[in-house]
């Protein structure tokens, strides 16, 4: 057991449909949190929490290719942000070690930087709606 | 497939004004999402809403004067017009206000403005 290096991580949306690989990924981020109530009463010093709903929400950078925005691969900004039905995205930590994040997502949020002095970026944001689920096998799809 | 350097991006304003000495450009989209988490779930559920964008040029003033396109931007604030942005590669358009703006001057650097840009209505 040991730490691995990210630069073989893959990101796969609308993973259901086919594999669609999202090319030219420079990182992916996960934020996974739980609402927590707050159970204090004036009895006590500490607070108590009970947890709530679980939600979560994913980042992926990208430099833009010359073939354009690839979520979804064939679409446009305003096509893909028209995808109201969610979609599942696939979030691979590596290549070799098989550990993968997956869930249903909506692409709630794109982002085109250019710059005079750098290459051209684009970034996704993701909405979780429903469960995220964590696999060291291939996830499959009814 | 080739990832590619934003040098050659544009933008234009109104449809024919080239805009001049830009420095970068962002655009964000986005679509707003409305919980239907319920009793008995466990994870929170989504469904979309409504689409909105912005987009944000920062641009090197020259002596020409702090313009949008060839315009003054005091002529054209709480105006929307055609906006189009060029990566070099590809094309985003859409017609958006210049609904604000900022000037930016420093002792030790380039004066710069930046445009705020409010999309009004669909992307393509």
């Amino acid at each position: 057991m040991g730490a691995y290096y990210g630069k073989t991580g893959t990101v796969v949306w609308d993973a259901s449909a086919g594999d669609e690989t999202i090319d030219t990924v420079t990182n992916w981020s996960i934020a996974a949190t739980c609402d927590v109530a707050d159970a204090a009463d004036m009895s006590q010093t500490y607070h108590v929490f009970y947890a709530g709903f679980k939600d979560w929400t994913a980042i992926v950078e990208t430099n833009l290719p010359t073939t354009g925005l690839e979520v979804p691969i064939t679409a446009g900004v305003d096509e893909a942000l028209g995808e109201h039905t969610p979609a599942k995205l696939e979030l691979w930590t590596d290549d070799v070690s098989t550990e993968v994040l997956y869930g249903s997502a909506i692409c709630t949020d794109i982002t085109v930087a250019v710059s005079f002095d750098a290459v051209v970026k684009a970034t996704y944001t993701f909405q979780g709606t429903g469960t995220l689920a964590w696999s060291t096998t291939e996830p499959s799809y009814a | 497939m080739a990832a590619f350097h934003g040098k050659s991006g544009t933008v234009t304003w109104d449809t024919t004004e080239t805009q001049a000495n830009v420095l970068s450009w962002t655009i964000n989209a986005t679509v707003d999402m409305a919980e239907i988490t319920d009793m008995g779930d466990t994870v929170k559920t989504y469904v979309a809403g409504f689409k909105d964008w912005t987009a944000t040029i920062e641009i090197e003033t020259d002596s020409s004067g702090v313009l949008i396109g060839t315009s003054s931007i005091l002529t054209d604030f709480g105006t929307a017009k055609a906006l189009v942005l060029n990566d070099g590669n590809s094309t985003i358009s859409g017609t958006g206000y210049l609904m604000g703006f900022s000037i930016n001057t420093s002792l030790d650097g380039i004066v710069t403005h930046t445009l705020n840009i409010q999309g009004n209505g669909a992307l393509s």
